[in-house]
């Protein structure tokens, strides 16, 4: 399907296939050391004209890597549109990684996308002081581009954000408090402020009506529209993300929790 | 009979969009043109004369039966993604290749951590 890679609102769609991810990436705090193993399915829907449309099925599974001298925390992600899309529009998609137990910063991370004709690889090796990153980027039917990105000492990759923000006691959060961290992502840095809105009760899955923290997500980006309308909720017990919202330029959707495995 | 004439053509032109949109994977969105369908095909037979009747009856029941199709579709088909060998096969290469750098990415952490000990 060409015409979707040359049409001018194949940006816009990029930038809902990035917010997806950054919000698939939060869904990752479920999936840090407490729960190796685990796995989460979502299912991805879009609102066109006021009606949800399921567009992909979304799975996000944890799992201890050994090394010989490390056990790194993987968490891999995969989207792929549903079956009835591929024709159309053919998404798959994964996104990868390693994360240092102890200080929970990243030490590699990869992306690999393929949508419709668009596909690239990307790669990034963390130094051990976290001040640097060595990237590799490919893109179909382009050289492979090396480059090394200075960053703040404190700015980390999605995942490792997340591994961090689980680790947040959100009892302790009042309704309004606010905590600000600093991501990198495509190479650029930006800040994230996340918002403690409440506790609500919703469906979880096939974990039934669960009591969850309501966390607004703000993003120093364009790519996000409007003042708390990009929600996630998670579990109060296990932290898993039972629902997120989100909110862009062009629409709007959500990821529901379809199914959680391997829960301890 | 303008009145009939229009409400017809307009039924017709959201009924193809509503089976366009049936057989493209758009679920709950073709109910909206298949629901304008329906009523204007409603209206449409209630203005009808009784020898204009059949067409506009024939109208209705089309539209009806395309809109129970899409609701069916959408109840009871459940979205499934595609078995992918290749894409799970890329998968585990990747995980594969990564451990094997994160062997390499330790051994210089070794190494850097022995230089700093030689400087002392």
């Amino acid at each position: 399907m060409q015409f979707l890679h040359t049409n001018p609102n194949y940006k816009e769609f990029m930038k809902i296939i990035f917010l997806c991810y950054f919000l698939f990436f939060i869904l990752n705090i479920s999936s840090a050391q407490e729960n190796p193993n685990e796995k989460l399915v979502y299912v991805a829907s879009y609102n066109m004209n006021g009606l949800m449309t399921t567009m992909a099925q979304v799975s996000i599974e944890t799992e201890l890597v050994k090394t010989a001298k490390t056990t790194y925390l993987h968490t891999g992600i995969a989207a792929r549109t549903f079956s009835k899309w591929d024709t159309y529009f053919k998404v798959r998609d994964v996104y990868d990684s390693y994360i240092h137990p102890t200080t929970l910063k990243p030490r590699l991370y990869k992306r690999s996308v393929s949508e419709g004709e668009y596909a690239k690889k990307e790669k990034y090796v963390f130094s051990a002081d976290g001040k640097n990153i060595a990237t590799t980027t490919s893109k179909k039917n382009r050289p492979e581009v090396k480059n090394k990105v200075a960053i703040a000492a404190n700015t980390v990759d999605i995942v490792s954000l997340i591994t961090q923000m689980r680790r947040l006691d959100f009892q302790k959060f009042k309704v309004g408090d606010k905590k600000n961290y600093s991501i990198v992502f495509d190479e650029e840095e930006f800040a994230v402020t996340i918002k403690f809105m409440g506790i609500q009760t919703i469906t979880a899955g096939n974990l039934g009506a669960q009591k969850c923290y309501k966390i607004a997500i703000a993003a120093n980006s364009d790519v996000v529209k409007g003042k708390d309308q990009n929600l996630i909720w998670f579990t109060v017990n296990k932290k898993i993300p039972a629902l997120i919202k989100f909110s862009i330029p062009v629409g709007s959707g959500r990821l529901i929790l379809k199914t959680v495995s391997n829960l301890k | 009979m303008m009145m009939r004439k229009l409400l017809i053509t307009l039924t017709l032109v959201f009924t193809i969009i509503g089976v366009v949109f049936t057989i493209l994977p758009m679920g709950t969105m073709a109910v909206l043109p298949m629901g304008i369908a329906l009523v204007l095909a409603v209206f449409a037979f209630l203005n009808a004369k009784e020898e204009q009747k059949p067409m506009s009856k024939y109208l209705l029941i089309f539209t009806v039966i395309v809109l129970l199709f899409i609701l069916g579709k959408v109840l009871f088909i459940q979205d499934k993604v595609a078995e992918d060998v290749q894409f799970e096969e890329t998968k585990t290469e990747s995980i594969d290749e990564a451990i094997d750098e994160l062997e390499a990415l330790d051994e210089l952490d070794e190494l850097d951590e022995l230089e700093g000990l030689d400087d002392l």
